[in-house]
């Protein structure tokens, strides 16, 4: 209660627009079933709260969210990856996490992959519309197989009809640990495939869009600072400090 | 060169404006504000070593097109460089380099397209120059400048946003306070990291490999690239020095492969650069140097805040494909100039975000663009689908023959596209 009320003292929220925060469901970051709707969630909706912007919230299939964005019926992405063609759509804030993209291989699986041109062989079960990294989405050397979910990639992969899932290795894990088969039969891969800083997203026809990202900066950055980031991650089991993960640059393969 | 800055040193000088990097756009933005009201400081760790005429060309260039050159005119920095020295192209080609035998026979029907200045009434498409002499005459016209200090062989200690004027303080202890802060201090941005103005950014998987080379014959006047999967082929012409032509390469591939590449002999290195580079390349006489970078893109989330500007590489680091990243560079130089110009003749702060913003508006939208566009383009050739490549090699083949296409092709390669040619530029 007491850190509810001194998120809303941060600034007066008189006059600003209620935003309507949008995401697909994507546990633990995003997920309709947890009290607080996931990590990037509450982040997003703490800073919010704290610049002074009332929310709501639509978690919807990525299909949908586009659409909803695109008619303007979500004024926010609560959880994007920067690339250039979404950087023209949206005002991209400051990151508040870094996904490590990763890979599920079966537990006897011996594929070490340390560069992309090592995946040519693999059947890559990917999600639907998702976007990891441009050199691995762009690439059409690569056997990429669309799959409506990650569990559906993780399921094929247990059985064989897939060589690898790719993923958000804590969602990877999330998955695999929830299910002793899915646990018994895969095994995540070392080297990630790459790390991508996880930001928050206004779409740019929004009035005031840069003014809400900055807003939003400045309140993330005392939440920064005041370790409430910090207690957030902690609920979702992260130990390292958000400094630790908003700088980590460990090796993958966009290295050498 | 740092005669007049030493003088100061210890008075702590106030500056309205300090730019914090005397690279190719920090020299660029000093020039543009020469013989202004604005009392300027420019500050370079290291500088450039003076040209000497009978070394051979340094490793790194850049194609300067003809909107940059005429900028560089108008501050006055481009008869310095002509008179060092800048090698003029006329004509640009690009095409694919196929590697079956249906592919030769195709490739001189569809896989290539040609431009030529001479299409558009120009003598040249734009020029490839020496970083260095391109920074040195820059740095002739700020030496030059009444108004504008250059502070050499001292590092930035720290930047203090926070004061009521923003200030630099160096490793000397000197503090500098200015009104405005102009970060051109490249792609590791101090400046961008002590403003917090945030970092969106991606790497490619390919690196490039930059190499200095003595040709035969006489000076190319084309510059063409040759797109294959694992990355283009480039060749950017150079001037001759004593009867010899020179040259730079470029080879994008992956950073093992270019690793691999670096610890060959001189002789296995040439003849693997014959083997990969297509037969358009003249014959290889040296190789004078060669060095690789990591491609990488990134923007900086935010240009501006109060007291500070972003421009050149601290706010966007663009694939190098096209050569387009000093360009940009230029354009952001001459739209900060003119904006903090006007502020200052109608009497407002030019360390004003509003101020500043006009300047973000400017740019932001334009650099993402050309950016976009490189993107694409290069993810468009990394790829081997026979269909994907044919559909790719005609549409090359068609731009090459269409008129009013082509036109823009050429216009835009010449920089001549755009609001930047529309706006009047500083001086």
């Amino acid at each position: 209660m007491l850190a509810a009320l001194w998120l809303h003292a941060g600034f007066a929220s008189a006059e600003k627009p209620t935003l309507i925060l949008g995401g697909p469901p994507w546990p633990p970051y995003l997920d309709e079933d947890q009290i607080h709707r996931g990590l990037a969630t509450e982040i997003v909706e703490s800073a919010f709260n704290k610049a002074g912007y009332p929310v709501q919230i639509k978690i919807l299939p990525w299909p949908r969210l586009l659409r909803a964005a695109e008619f303007k019926e979500v004024d926010v992405m609560i959880g994007l990856w920067w690339t250039l063609e979404r950087e023209e759509v949206f005002v991209f804030s400051s990151p508040y996490y870094v996904n490590v993209i990763g890979f599920a291989a079966p537990t006897e699986s011996t594929f070490k992959p340390a560069r992309l041109s090592d995946l040519t062989n693999a059947r890559i079960g990917v999600r639907q519309g998702a976007r990891f990294w441009s050199p691995f989405d762009f690439s059409t050397s690569l056997n990429k197989i669309t799959v409506n979910t990650t569990e559906s990639a993780l399921n094929m992969t247990a059985v064989g009809r897939l060589d690898l899932t790719v993923e958000d290795v804590r969602i990877l894990h999330n998955l695999i640990n929830h299910d002793d088969r899915l646990s018994e039969h895969l095994k995540i891969l070392p080297l990630p495939l790459v790390y991508r800083p996880l930001h928050m997203g206004v779409r740019r026809n929004l009035d005031n869009a840069e003014t809400i990202v900055a807003d939003f900066n400045a309140a993330l950055a005392e939440l920064l600072q005041s370790g409430w980031v910090a207690t957030i991650y902690r609920r979702y089991g992260i130990a390292e400090s958000p400094l630790d993960i908003l700088t980590r640059t460990p090796p993958s393969m966009a290295d050498e | 060169m740092t005669d007049k800055a030493s003088s100061q040193l210890s008075d702590a000088p106030d500056y309205d404006v300090i730019i914090v990097g005397g690279g190719m756009v920090g020299a660029a933005i000093a020039a543009a504000l020469k013989n202004t009201s604005l009392k300027t400081a420019v500050i370079e760790r290291k500088l450039p070593a003076p040209f000497n005429p009978d070394e051979t060309p340094d490793l790194r260039v850049s194609a300067i097109n003809f909107a940059s050159e005429q900028f560089l005119t108008q501050i006055g920095a481009w008869e310095h460089a002509l008179r060092m020295r800048a090698h003029p192209y006329q004509r640009l080609a690009v095409w694919e380099k196929l590697g079956n035998p249906l592919g030769e026979r195709l490739s001189s029907v569809v896989n290539k397209t040609e431009f030529d200045s001479r299409q558009v009434g120009h003598s040249h498409l734009g020029h490839i120059v020496e970083n260095r002499v391109i920074q040195l005459a820059l740095l002739r016209v700020v030496e030059q400048a009444e108004n504008v200090t250059l502070i050499s062989g001292r590092r930035i200690h720290a930047i203090n946003f926070r004061a009521s004027s923003p200030e630099v303080m160096l490793d000397d202890k000197t503090l500098l306070r200015g009104r405005l802060i102009v970060g051109a201090d490249g792609g590791s941005s101090l400046v961008r990291e002590q403003a917090q103005l945030g970092l969106l950014s991606d790497a490619y998987e390919q690196h490039a490999l930059v190499v200095s080379v003595a040709i035969a014959g006489e000076p190319q006047n084309i510059t063409w690239q040759a797109f294959r999967p694992n990355g283009p082929l480039a060749f950017l012409p150079l001037c001759a020095i004593d009867g010899v032509a020179y040259a730079s390469l470029v080879w994008y591939d992956q950073p093992a492969k270019l690793k691999a590449l670096q610890q060959l002999s001189q002789d296995e290195f040439i003849r693997a650069l014959r083997k990969e580079f297509p037969r358009q390349l003249p014959e290889l006489r040296q190789v004078l140097g060669k060095g690789s970078f990591p491609l990488v893109k990134r923007h900086a989330q935010h240009y501006v805040a109060q007291g500070v500007a972003l421009a050149g590489d601290a706010a966007h680091t663009i694939n190098p494909l096209a050569g387009q990243g000093v360009n940009l560079g230029f354009q952001d130089a001459a739209a900060l100039a003119e904006v903090i110009q006007q502020a200052a003749e109608r009497g407002l702060d030019i360390g004003d975000l509003q101020t500043l913003r006009q300047y973000e508006r400017l740019r932001r939208g334009e650099n993402l663009k050309m950016m976009t566009l490189m993107d694409g383009f290069y993810y468009a050739f990394s790829n081997n689908l026979a269909p994907v490549k044919l559909a790719r090699n005609l549409g090359l083949g068609l731009a090459g023959l269409l008129g009013p296409a082509k036109r823009k092709v050429i216009a835009y390669a010449m920089g001549l596209n755009g609001a930047q040619t529309e706006r009047p530029l500083t001086r």
